[in-house]
């Protein structure tokens, strides 16, 4: 079995309040985990915050300790240098004579700006080298700063710093060492050095962390809030005697991005969310309007549907009834729900008429049937019920056909109307024939009257001469001779009479057609110049049950009216075929002429009584032939002969 | 007097034969095959309007029986028509003898029984013409009258003596009795009884047309 969409017809009939319920409780849960979301960001946005503020504090950190032991370590290195150098001045006695070593603060030329060795009886002011003097000129606080590293180093017998000091040209800070140098536990001298604190930061401070930091010296001159207006904060290095401090200021943005790339994306995600609501919401709105609508539409629907005595029906692709309406069920006496329960053959559809499914697929096919197919029914209590029917494919938008409609109109009563018209039609009809016979005999009195007093006349003339003697033999012959003719007239005329009555108590027999027509048509008296053509099979031809003389007189009739007929259209020769033809069932004896043929206004009427368009006919042969047949179940036709072209009058008899 | 009977049917063994009979009785008969062809030669002149009797057939064709009397009566026609009728027709006859005609045959007719009414019509046609005769003479003596005369002859048809006509009309007693005497001979009459009888008969009518 295929298996095709089939069509939920129940679907129509779903509680639509209950679905927009379920919708709207959607929504609501919807909404709540909107909020969620939207206070879990809210949150997500407090705790990057912190979380961030908190990274800064420990990365502050870090940077500080990470600066302060950078330059510690360099400034241990110094101390050292200078130990070297204090060491190679001693030996030398004299100023620095000995090449500079080697490391990070010799290879560049300015880093330290100028160094020498103090020997320890030079320790008073007045007797200190010249740039140490000039360096404690500069600021009144100067020399006791020095003066102080100085005694710190010989008291406590290690590096001591001073400064950071101005420098010469009052801009430039300087940070003083001073390192001691013992022999024997006897202080013997200090080397001291001035190192520009500007220098030593750019200079050994690593460039990756200047690229993000900018280091500014902690002094009166520094200001308050960074020039840029980014935070800072202050990385104490930790020197034995000198004050200094450095001002950190990171550079551009120093948050990290991954967190607020995600918590971005999240918001970009959630900003979709909302987005996506408002479209479902909107979207939910007009479907709800749409179901508003098509609930209408659908309640209409089934109004109408109850209201209307129309049986309607669906199928699907495979036959199987879908659907039927109530008043389907009410015209076969089986509820809907027992017809589409129902497996294999309908219940409703009477044996007999094919496949009900194909004939209506076929029909619904058929657009050249636009006016239904009559169809018998079967009512549940057996009686048959006669229906009009249409069907129609039940197609998608698509174009898809998924199944098929039908509809069925009871037709019963109107069917039963229409018979009843047909018999009282009937009824009227032979009724009609009645008046018409009364006519008949009325017209054929009449006609005797004419024959019958002519002959009386001639008679009684006849007699009163005689008996007068007044007339001679010669004289008589021909008056009765007339009078023998009237007398024959009117023995036609009591022929047709009797042919007329006798239809009451005919007898139908075998008649074998063939030798019948031969005879009859060459028996009756053709005009001159009026040529028969009898065109007949050979041997007996076919055999039908009919009344010999009866049949004999409308033959008869029908060919003496073609032979009348025949020469008046001019055409020569005048010719009467008669011939045989068989149909369904029957057979027709076919009389045919030359003659002019049957006007078209009077072929309705050619057969009613007195309707003789003959001069001088009474209008009873052809109303007489047709009541003869009529007697044998058959009927006449007339028509335009093909070959002659004038009159055809075709007597239709049963075979059975 | 032998008026002649006009046959007038347009079934020719039916009048032949009817001929035949008229004939065999010594009735002086013409046929005509249609109420049309009897007019025609009625206007024509080849008929002369004298005494004479019609059978008339009802049912003919082209023109009718009825029709033909119709014609007839508008040419004044003053001779007797008898119609013959077939079975239906009657009441179309009795119509036809309401209307002026002398009498109707239904067929099929005993033979007998209808030259009778031929001949009973023949007789009244006679009887027609002869008082039409004696009115027009009447008419003549009438006209023959003098002005004194005819002033006598209405005070002697009101009933008047002589001598009280005498007195109306201011003449002599003899005088009257001399005009009476004039009366009664151009009037070919005997008495005065006779006179009013004629006048009674005749002229009521003569003058009424």
């Amino acid at each position: 079995m295929p298996t095709e969409p089939t069509l939920d017809f129940h679907a129509l009939d779903l509680d639509t309040r209950q679905a927009s319920a379920l919708t709207r409780r959607a929504v609501a849960w919807l909404g709540a985990l909107l909020l969620l979301v939207a206070a879990s960001a809210v949150a997500m946005v407090l705790f990057l915050r912190s979380e961030e503020a908190r990274e800064q504090d420990r990365r502050r950190t870090a940077d500080a300790e990470w600066l302060d032991q950078t330059l510690r370590f360099h400034f241990r290195r110094l101390e050292g240098d200078l130990g070297v150098l204090a060491l190679q001045a001693r030996q030398a006695s004299g100023p620095v004579s000995a090449p500079p070593p080697t490391g990070p603060w010799w290879r560049d030329a300015g880093l330290v700006a100028a160094h020498g060795w103090l020997p320890a009886g030079q320790a008073d002011p007045e007797l200190w080298p010249a740039f140490l003097r000039e360096a404690a000129a500069r600021e009144p606080g100067n020399a006791a700063a020095l003066a102080t590293m100085l005694d710190t180093t010989r008291g406590l017998q290690r590096a001591a710093y001073a400064g950071p000091l101005a420098a010469a040209d009052g801009t430039v800070q300087q940070l003083w060492l001073a390192v001691p140098l013992f022999e024997q536990g006897r202080f013997v001298g200090d080397y001291v050095a001035a190192v520009p604190v500007d220098r030593v930061l750019a200079g050994l401070i690593p460039a990756w962390f200047l690229q993000d930091h900018h280091l500014v010296l902690d002094d009166a001159s520094t200001p308050q809030a960074p020039a840029d207006g980014g935070a800072r904060f202050l990385a104490p290095i930790n020197l034995p005697g000198a004050q200094l401090g450095l001002w950190v200021e990171a550079l551009g943005d120093q948050a990290p991005l991954a967190p607020r790339a995600f918590f971005a994306v999240a918001l970009v995600c959630l900003a979709g969310m909302l987005l996506t609501l408002v479209a479902l919401w909107r979207d939910i709105q007009r479907r709800q309007r749409a179901e508003t609508r098509l609930q209408t539409q659908l309640a209409l629907r089934t109004a109408m549907e109850r209201s209307v005595a129309l049986g309607l029906r669906a199928w699907d692709q495979a036959g199987h009834l879908l659907y039927a309406n109530p008043a389907f069920g009410h015209l076969v006496g089986w509820t809907p729900q027992e017809l589409i329960a129902h497996n294999g053959a309908p219940p409703y559809w009477p044996a007999g008429q094919g496949d009900e499914f194909e004939q209506m697929r076929s029909q619904a096919g058929d657009t050249a049937a636009p006016a239904g197919t009559e169809l018998q029914l079967q009512h549940r209590d057996g009686h048959r019920l006669d229906v009009l029917v249409h069907s129609a494919p039940l197609a998608l938008a698509s174009g898809e056909v998924v199944g098929w409609v039908g509809s069925a109109l009871d037709i019963t009563e109107r069917r039963r109307v229409e018979r009843l018209a047909a018999r009282q039609q009937e009824l009227l009809e032979a009724s009609g024939r009645l008046v018409a016979m009364g006519e008949v005999a009325s017209t054929l009195a009449h006609e005797l009257n004419q024959p019958l007093g002519a002959l009386s006349s001639f008679a009684n003339g006849l007699l009163n001469r005689v008996r007068e003697q007044r007339i001679t033999f010669e004289e008589i012959v021909p008056v009765v001779e007339r009078m023998e003719r009237m007398a024959e007239k009117a023995g036609r005329v009591i022929q047709r009479v009797n042919a007329f009555a006798r239809r009451q108590d005919m007898t139908r027999l075998p008649l074998a057609l063939r030798p019948f027509v031969a005879r009859v048509a060459a028996g009756a008296p053709l005009p001159e110049g009026v040529a028969l053509d009898l065109q007949l099979p050979p041997g007996d031809g076919p055999t039908v049950p009919a009344d010999a003389l009866l049949l004999e007189n409308a033959l008869h009739n029908l060919v003496l009216n073609a032979g009348e007929w025949a020469p008046r259209s001019g055409r020569t020769p005048a010719r009467v075929r008669v011939d045989l033809v068989s149909g369904d069932g029957q057979v027709g004896v076919r009389v045919a002429d030359s003659g002019p043929g049957v006007p078209p206004q009077q072929l309705g009427t050619i057969f009613d009584a007195f309707a003789s368009h003959k001069p001088g006919g009474m209008g009873m042969g052809l109303a007489i032939c047709r009541s003869i047949v009529e007697a044998h179940h058959g009927r006449i036709e007339v028509e335009c002969s093909a070959e002659l072209h004038g009159a055809q009058f075709t007597l239709w008899l049963p075979t059975t | 007097m032998n008026p002649t009977v006009h046959l007038i049917d347009d079934d020719t063994d039916f009048r032949e034969g009817l001929a035949w009979l008229l004939d065999s009785r010594g009735l002086p008969t013409r046929s005509w095959t249609g109420g049309d062809a009897f007019l025609q030669a009625l206007r024509s002149g080849e008929v002369p309007n004298t005494c004479c009797v019609l059978l008339l057939d009802i049912r003919m064709e082209p023109l009718s029986g009825l029709a033909t009397f119709e014609q007839l009566k508008a040419l004044a026609w003053p001779w007797p028509v008898l119609f013959l009728t077939g079975h239906g027709d009657v009441s179309m006859a009795v119509a036809a003898v309401k209307n002026g005609a002398w009498d109707f045959l239904e067929k099929p007719f005993q033979n007998n029984l209808l030259v009778d009414k031929v001949e009973a019509a023949r007789q009244a046609a006679v009887t027609l013409h002869t008082e039409s005769q004696d009115r027009l003479q009447l008419q003549q003596a009438l006209a023959a009258l003098s002005a004194r005369e005819r002033e006598v002859l209405a005070e002697l048809l009101q009933g008047h003596y002589n001598k009280n006509i005498a007195d109306h009309l201011g003449i002599t007693q003899r005088t009257v009795e001399f005009h009476r005497a004039n009366i009664f001979e151009k009037l070919k009459v005997q008495s005065a009884v006779e006179l009013a009888h004629r006048m009674g008969r005749l002229g009521g009518s003569g003058s009424g047309g």
